[in-house]
């Protein structure tokens, strides 16, 4: 701000005795930019926002009075309401067109925050395990960091949540370390996205399609299988 | 107080201190919450990184479909995200700073929902509310480039320190409630079952080897207690520094022990401390510092 300007709105008053804490130095006010009406506006703004915040948190469902955009913003309360129920993983698997099925350390592709659950593979899987546009999308990024670097080309995926159970409270349990897939039992797991089988062949066998462009499955065929 | 004296008290001008404290203290935490993104800016704002595609549909996680950015933007974006933010919390040419931060906080969050957390979310209001306030006029480059000859300003009017209080207080009452419904009295070892995911550093590991499990029960009721009751134990002054312990050591103990989450319980913790730490403790601090 100007120094002008500044000059000119800061006030000299004298001190209420009901104020806390009671100024004990000339009082200055800085006074907000703006013209009072503005100042009033954004007083009775943040108030809004406020309450808006307070009652999405506390339960009170807004979507259907604020739009969404800014109902985004209200949402920053309700921080680990529940109990976990298991420490929950995700990972994927490749189908090699060596007809194998390996794991695929995604920490490459996704590298913030690559070790954690705060990676992006990790909070798509979260928001969109059960939505079919986002797990093609990404099926397809997956297939495209893998076989460009990867000689091992893979012709399709499956995405799968990992249920790790937890210890009882108060019992002694091992730090936690990613362990590769295959020490887990085949009960911790759940698939929620696959390529069908012949999706796979189809693309690894097809002459047009170079290792490349495997990682590019086709959209709308229909023929990808139950999430 | 009298009952009509206590609105008075609300509404007079409030201490510069705290408002500056806001603006010297959030934006490094947001930036050092941002600070992992930014360094993979690419795989992060990009299509060369996984890009959630338009649902085309009305849906919570994406509430506004915003493209992907070339590359040459998204380095841009990230660049003056850190210069706007540095330069707020340095407090030079604040005005415009502040609104440009805000500006692009708000666009960091809405483009991109697998990144944004309640930092991202809260990091933008507490931006916005900076822009609309005088912050900057004290304890920043601005304020030195005033003249000596003109006093500096003491106070702010109510609403720029009060929004924060209020936003505090009322949050922790919402957290509180949420909590409370969603299986914290019911359950005794809520805390103990968040302690095993990727979140877990070595510290939680050596807590949750040693401390028994009534000790987390009863950290889970101390929880619930200061949050439903936060509006109280900072309303009333004989509750408000120790509440205010309570909550610097709740988030302490939340950033040492949920990795990532450091940067959350560092913003909540420059919160509570310009709202409510003892006046002559900020006025010190800001004085040494500026």
């Amino acid at each position: 701000m100007p120094t002008a300007s500044r000059r000119k709105a800061t006030s000299s008053r004298p001190a209420p005795s009901a104020r806390t804490p009671a100024p004990q130095r000339e009082e200055r006010v800085e006074i907000s930019p703006g013209p009072p009406w503005l100042r009033r506006a954004l007083a009775l703004l943040g108030g809004f926002y406020i309450a808006a915040m307070f009652l999405e948190g506390a339960g009170t469902p807004l979507h259907h009075v604020l739009p969404r955009p800014l109902l985004f913003f209200c949402q920053i309360s309700a921080l680990f309401p529940h109990a976990a129920t298991h420490s929950i993983e995700y990972r994927a698997q490749g189908y090699t067109c060596g007809n194998r099925v390996v794991e695929i350390d995604l920490r490459p592709y996704f590298p913030i925050h690559a070790d954690d659950k705060e990676n992006r593979f990790d909070r798509a899987m979260f928001f969109y395990r059960q939505d079919r546009t986002v797990m093609q999308a990404l099926e397809a990024f997956v297939m495209r960091e893998h076989n460009r670097s990867d000689p091992d080309k893979i012709g399709g995926v499956s995405f799968m949540s990992l249920r790790i159970p937890l210890p009882a409270p108060g019992s002694s349990f091992p730090r936690y370390r990613r362990l590769p897939l295959a020490d887990y039992p085949a009960e911790y797991r759940r698939v929620w996205y696959h390529t069908p089988h012949d999706t796979v062949l189809r693309r690894c066998r097809d002459p047009w399609q170079s290792p490349t462009t495997l990682g590019s499955p086709r959209r709308g065929t229909g023929d990808e299988g139950d999430l | 107080m009298s009952l009509d004296a206590a609105p008075r008290a609300f509404t007079s001008p409030q201490p510069i201190e705290r408002l500056e404290t806001v603006r010297i203290l959030a934006p490094l935490a947001i930036l050092g919450f941002l600070s992992t993104r930014l360094w993979h800016v690419g795989s992060w704002l990009t299509e060369a990184g996984f890009v959630v595609p338009n649902l085309g549909r009305d849906d919570y996680r994406q509430p506004l479909y915003l493209g992907p950015l070339p590359l040459w933007l998204a380095v841009i974006v990230a660049v003056l995200t850190v210069a706007s933010g540095l330069s707020t919390s340095l407090g030079y040419k604040t005005r415009i700073a502040s609104g440009v931060f805000a500006a692009l906080l708000a666009y960091l969050a809405l483009a991109d929902r697998l990144e944004a957390f309640t930092v991202s979310k809260l990091g933008t209001v507490v931006a916005v509310a900076l822009f609309a306030s005088p912050a900057g006029a004290r304890y920043g480059i601005d304020a030195r480039a005033r003249p000596q000859s003109s006093a500096p300003p003491t106070h702010v009017n109510w609403g720029n320190v009060r929004f924060f209080q209020a936003l505090l207080v009322f949050m922790y009452a919402s957290s509180g409630i949420a909590k409370a419904s969603g299986g914290w009295l019911d359950n005794p070892s809520v805390i103990w079952t968040h302690l095993h995911d990727s979140y877990q550093t070595a510290i939680t590991y050596l807590l949750a080897s040693t401390v028994p499990a009534f000790g987390w029960t009863i950290f889970q009721y101390t929880t619930l207690v200061y949050e439903l009751g936060a509006p109280v134990w900072y309303a009333w002054t004989r509750t408000r520094i120790a509440a205010l312990m309570v909550g610097l050591g709740m988030h302490i103990t939340i950033g040492i022990m949920f990795g990532p989450v450091v940067w959350f319980s560092l913003l909540m913790m420059s919160l509570l401390l310009a709202s409510f730490a003892p006046l002559p403790l900020l006025a010190r601090a800001l004085r040494h510092l500026w």
